[in-house]
C-alpha cells in the first residue's frame, strides 16, 4: 500500500502545482483578455462556420474605448475583427458622433468608415474628428446575407475577445440536436493548433462547454459519454503558446466506474525536435510517459520513458529509417530499439530469483513493408502490409512478431462500395531454456466465462495466433462522400487461445448509419452483435455520436 | 427701316430656330477617349472593356487639329470617340499615338451606349477574391498511411468545432483513401487535422513530428477539394511492447491484463492492479469466484 500512495501522491502534487501554474499563467492572461467589444440586439446569430456575429432588430456595438454605436443592425467579422452597422447608423465617442447610411470599423484598430447616400464615403478615426472623404471601397461595408435558420447560436448579446473567444448571453442552439439552452455559452476560436489537444480518455460523445478563455488559454467542462462507463462529467484545462508548446491537465470523472486524471505536455524545440510528456492516473495507479521526438529528413529517432507507481519502468530508444523504395513501388522501413523493462522485485517472476532480474535489458529490430494500391480490373484495388520484428533480451528470451495485413474494395454499384480485409498477426515468446517454466500447463483448468472449462489452453505455450476477416458493404445513395451512408459489417477472428468468451469474439456483425438532419448537426448510429460468445447467444451493442 | 426690321426678326427667326439644334447636338453628342484595344466587326472596343457601334463611315480624324489623319484605328492608339447618343453609334474617331488622360465624360457615360458591360473591378489577384458566402461543397479526401489498422475510421478535427477529435466522419474509398463532404460558405476558413477519433491517434508528419494544422479556405467555386496524406499516426511505435488490451494474451511481462482479478494467479511480483491496464468494462473475461 506504500509503495502504490506514494506515487499517487507525487503525481496528485505534480499535478495540483501544473494546474496551480497554469491558474496563475493563465489567471493575467484572462484578465488582459477581457471583452474588448460587445454587440446586442433583438436578435443575435452566429455562424460558427464563417465565425460571423450578426445581430438585428435595433443593434448596438459598445467598445471598450468608450465608443458606441446603434443601427438596424449589425455585423462582426470574427476572423477580421471588422464590424459593419447598416441602416440609420450613428457612432458617439464622448461627445463626438458621426451618423450614416452603414458605419465601417475595427474592433483593434483606429479607422472609421462612413457611407452615406448624400455625402458617399468618409473616413474618420475612433476620435470622430472631422471626417475626410474617401474612395469607396465595397469590401469595407459588405453585409453576408445569411439564412438565420442555420445559425449554430441564437442569443441576444456577445462579448467578443478578438483572436480568443466569443461569450453569448443567453445562447440557445437551433440547429443542434439536443443542445439544451443555457444562460450563458463561451464558443473559443483561439487558433492555437494546441487547443486541439486533449488529456481526456476517448469519448463516444463530447460537448465542451468553454468557462473561462484567452488567447492562450481555455477552462472547460465536458459532457461525456464513453463505452463502458457511460455518462461522465469532465473538466480540463489548456495552456498553449501559439503551435509551440501546450499544457493541458484534466479530471474525467465518469458517474459509474472510476475517475481518470490526465496530463499532457508538447513541446517543440526547434525545427528537429519534440519533447512530450503524458501522465495518466487511475485506481489501479498512474502511468507517466516523457518522450523526445527527432527527424533526421524523413528518418528518425525517439526516446521514451514510461514509469508507473506500482514499479514498473521501461526505456526505449529507437532509429528508424525513412520509408525506401524496394520493387515495383513496394516500400519498406527499418526500426531498430534498445531499451529496458523494470519492474521492483523482478520482471521473471516464475524464477526463484527473481529479484535478480529487476532490470532487463533488450534490443529489437523491426521491418515494415508495405505495397502500394494495386488498381485491378472492375474498380477494384488491393493494399497489403508485411511487420516482422525480433525483439532480444538479456535473459535468455526472444519475442517475434508478424503480422501481415490486406485490404481490397470493389464497387458492385454506383453507390454501393464492398470491403475485405485480412489481418493475421503471430508471435512466438520464446524462453530457449525454460519455456515450460515460463509457460506452464495449468494445474486447474481455466474456466471460461460461460463456465466452460478450457482445456485447449493446455496447449498454450507461448506461440499465439491472431487472424481477423472482415467484409463491409456500404451504401451511399447521393454518391461517394454524401452525408448519408449505411454500412454493414461482418467481422470473424480465429486467434489462439480464444474459447467461449475468452478472448476475441468469434463473430461480430455490425450495422452504421450516418445522416444529416441539419446542415451542420450528423448523427452516427451503429448498433452491433457478438454471436454465440460468452454464454449468451447474442450480446448487443449500441452506439451514437453526434458530430458537428 | 421695315426691311431691316424684317431682315432682323427673319434672322432672328432664323438664328431661334437654328440655336435649339446646334445646343441639342452639342449635349446630346458624347465623347469618350480611352485606349483602342480593337476595331472589328463595326465596333471599337477599348482597353475599359467599352465598345461602341461604329457608324457606316465614321469620321477619322486627328485628335490635335481635327483634321483628316492618315493614321487608321489599332490597338495600342489612343481615341477620343465622339458618339450621337440617336443611334448609340461613333460618328467621328479622334486619333493619336498621345498617350491621353481619361475624358471627363467617361464618368459619367450613360451606360447604354455601351455595347459591352465595362469592367470596373480589380483582379482579383490584387484585391483578393469577393466572398459572397454562397454554399460549396468541399471534399476531404484523405489518404492514409500503410501502417493504419484495417478497420479504423478516420475523422476530421478542425478548429471550428473546438478541435473535438471525431468532428467530421469520413468514408472508406479504397484501401487507403477516405472522403468526406461538407458544406461550407464561401469565405470559411479553417484549420484542420486527421485523426483515427482520438489525440492519442493524430496524424504526424513526413519526418514523424507533429506537423502545423492543415489550414483551408473556401473559395467562390461550386465545389472545392481538399486532399490530405497523412504520413504516420502518433500512436504507431514500432517494435516498443504495447500496453495491455482487453482480449490481449497474458504473458510473463504481462501476467494480468484482465481486469480485475485476471485469469492466472498472479506471480508474486506482479504489481497491485497490475500491470498498464485499461479501463475497466464489461468485459466477460473474468472467471467466477473460487
Amino acid at each position: 500500500m506504500r509503495t502504490k500512495r506514494w506515487p499517487s501522491r507525487a503525481f496528485a502534487v505534480a499535478l495540483g502545482c501544473v494546474v496551480t501554474a497554469s491558474a496563475s499563467l493563465a489567471a493575467p492572461r484572462c484578465a488582459s483578455a477581457r471583452a474588448s467589444a460587445a454587440v446586442e440586439g433583438g436578435t443575435v446569430v452566429f455562424f460558427s462556420d464563417t465565425l460571423t456575429v450578426i445581430a438585428r432588430d435595433g443593434a448596438s456595438l459598445s467598445l471598450n474605448d468608450g465608443t458606441r454605436a446603434r443601427a438596424d443592425a449589425a455585423y462582426v467579422d470574427l476572423k477580421t475583427d471588422r464590424a459593419v452597422l447598416a441602416g440609420h447608423a450613428r457612432v458617439t465617442r464622448g461627445e463626438a458622433s458621426a451618423s450614416a447610411d452603414a458605419i465601417a470599423l475595427e474592433l483593434d484598430g483606429d479607422r472609421v468608415d462612413l457611407l452615406d447616400a448624400a455625402s458617399g464615403v468618409t473616413r474618420t478615426t475612433r476620435a470622430l474628428g472631422a471626417p475626410a472623404a474617401a474612395e469607396f471601397d465595397a469590401q469595407r461595408f459588405a453585409f453576408p446575407d445569411t439564412d438565420d435558420r442555420f445559425a449554430f447560436i441564437k442569443s441576444r448579446r456577445a462579448a467578443i475577445t478578438p483572436h480568443a473567444d466569443v461569450r453569448f448571453t443567453p445562447a440557445a442552439f437551433p440547429t443542434s440536436v439536443g443542445g439544451v439552452p443555457v444562460p450563458s455559452y463561451l464558443y473559443t476560436f483561439a487558433t492555437g493548433a494546441g487547443f486541439a489537444s486533449s488529456s481526456l480518455p476517448g469519448a463516444t460523445f463530447d460537448q465542451p462547454y468553454g468557462l473561462w478563455g484567452s488567447p492562450t488559454s481555455l477552462t472547460a467542462l465536458h459532457a461525456r459519454w464513453e463505452d463502458g462507463p457511460g455518462a461522465a462529467l469532465a473538466l480540463q484545462q489548456q495552456i498553449v503558446s501559439g503551435d509551440e508548446a501546450y499544457v493541458n491537465a484534466s479530471i474525467d470523472a465518469p458517474f459509474r466506474g472510476y475517475a481518470t486524471r490526465g496530463l499532457n505536455a508538447y513541446k517543440r524545440m526547434g525545427r528537429r525536435y519534440t519533447l512530450s510528456a503524458d501522465a495518466t492516473q487511475t485506481i489501479f495507479g498512474t502511468v507517466m510517459h516523457g518522450g523526445l521526438r527527432a527527424a533526421f529528413g524523413n528518418a528518425g529517432g525517439a526516446l521514451d520513458y514510461t514509469r508507473t507507481s506500482y514499479g514498473s519502468s521501461s526505456f526505449t530508444a529507437s532509429l528508424r529509417t525513412p520509408d525506401r523504395p524496394l520493387l515495383g513501388g513496394i516500400t519498406y522501413r527499418l526500426t531498430g530499439s534498445l531499451g529496458f523493462d523494470a519492474l521492483r522485485g523482478g520482471l521473471l517472476g516464475v524464477l526463484p530469483d527473481a529479484h535478480r532480474y529487476a532490470t532487463v535489458w533488450r534490443h529489437g529490430l523491426d521491418l515494415f513493408v508495405a505495397s502500394p494500391v494495386v488498381r485491378g480490373p472492375l474498380g477494384t484495388s488491393l493494399a497489403t502490409t508485411l511487420d516482422t520484428s525480433r525483439t532480444w533480451y538479456a535473459f535468455p528470451h526472444h519475442l517475434d512478431q508478424l503480422s501481415a495485413s490486406a485490404t481490397a474494395s470493389r464497387p458492385l454499384l454506383r453507390n454501393v462500395t464492398l470491403f475485405a480485409g485480412y489481418q493475421g498477426s503471430w508471435s512466438s515468446d520464446v524462453y530457449p531454456t525454460a519455456q515450460a517454466l515460463f509457460y506452464p500447463t495449468p494445474a486447474i483448468p481455466v474456466i471460461a466465462p460461460d463456465g466452460m472449462p478450457y482445456y485447449g489452453l493446455d496447449a498454450f505455450s507461448g506461440a499465439r495466433t491472431f487472424r481477423a476477416v472482415n467484409a463491409d458493404l456500404q451504401w451511399q445513395p447521393r454518391g461517394s462522400g454524401a452525408p448519408t451512408s449505411y454500412r454493414l459489417s461482418v467481422v470473424h477472428t480465429a486467434d489462439f487461445p480464444q474459447f467461449h468468451g475468452y478472448g476475441r469474439a468469434q463473430w461480430e456483425a455490425r450495422a452504421d448509419v450516418k445522416f444529416r438532419p441539419f446542415p451542420n448537426v450528423g448523427i452516427d448510429v451503429g448498433r452491433a452483435y457478438d454471436f454465440a460468445w460468452g454464454g449468451t447467444r447474442w450480446q448487443p451493442r449500441w452506439s451514437f455520436a453526434i458530430t458537428p | 427701316m421695315t426691311l431691316r426690321l424684317a431682315a432682323a426678326f427673319a434672322a432672328l427667326a432664323v438664328l431661334a430656330a437654328a440655336l435649339p439644334s446646334i445646343a441639342q447636338d452639342q449635349q446630346q453628342l458624347v465623347r469618350f477617349t480611352g485606349q483602342l484595344l480593337d476595331v472589328r466587326g463595326g465596333y471599337v472596343f477599348f482597353t475599359s472593356g467599352d465598345s461602341f457601334k461604329l457608324a457606316a463611315a465614321p469620321k477619322l480624324a486627328d485628335y490635335d487639329t481635327g483634321k483628316p489623319t492618315a493614321l487608321q484605328p489599332r490597338p495600342k492608339l489612343f481615341a477620343r470617340a465622339v458618339i450621337d447618343p440617336a443611334s448609340k453609334q461613333v460618328v467621328e474617331l479622334d486619333l493619336t499615338t498621345k498617350r491621353l488622360p481619361t475624358d471627363a465624360a467617361y464618368a459619367v457615360l450613360p451606360n447604354p451606349l455601351s455595347a459591352t458591360k465595362p469592367a470596373t473591378e480589380k483582379a482579383p489577384e490584387i484585391v483578393g477574391q469577393r466572398r459572397t458566402g454562397r454554399e460549396v461543397a468541399v471534399a476531404f479526401v484523405v489518404i492514409v498511411p500503410p501502417t493504419t489498422p484495417i478497420n479504423s475510421q478516420i475523422y476530421i478535427s478542425t478548429d471550428a468545432s473546438g478541435w473535438n477529435p471525431q468532428a467530421i466522419k469520413t468514408d472508406r474509398i479504397d484501401a487507403q483513401t477516405y472522403r468526406a463532404v461538407r458544406r461550407f460558405a464561401s469565405g470559411t476558413k479553417f484549420a484542420y487535422r486527421v485523426t483515427r477519433g482520438s489525440w492519442n491517434s493524430v496524424e504526424l508528419g513526413s519526418d514523424g513530428l507533429e506537423a502545423p494544422a492543415h489550414q483551408y479556405e473556401t473559395t467562390e467555386v461550386d465545389a472545392q477539394s481538399a486532399r490530405v496524406t497523412v504520413f504516420a499516426w502518433s500512436d504507431n511505435r514500432a517494435n516498443v511492447p504495447e500496453a495491455a488490451q482487453p482480449g490481449a494474451i497474458p504473458t510473463p511481462f504481462n501476467p494480468n491484463p484482465f481486469p480485475p482479478g485476471g485469469i492466472f494467479p498472479r506471480p508474486a511480483a506482479t504489481p497491485p492492479g497490475g500491470f498498464p491496464t485499461p479501463r475497466a468494462t464489461p468485459f466477460p473475461n473474468n472467471p467466477p469466484p473460487h
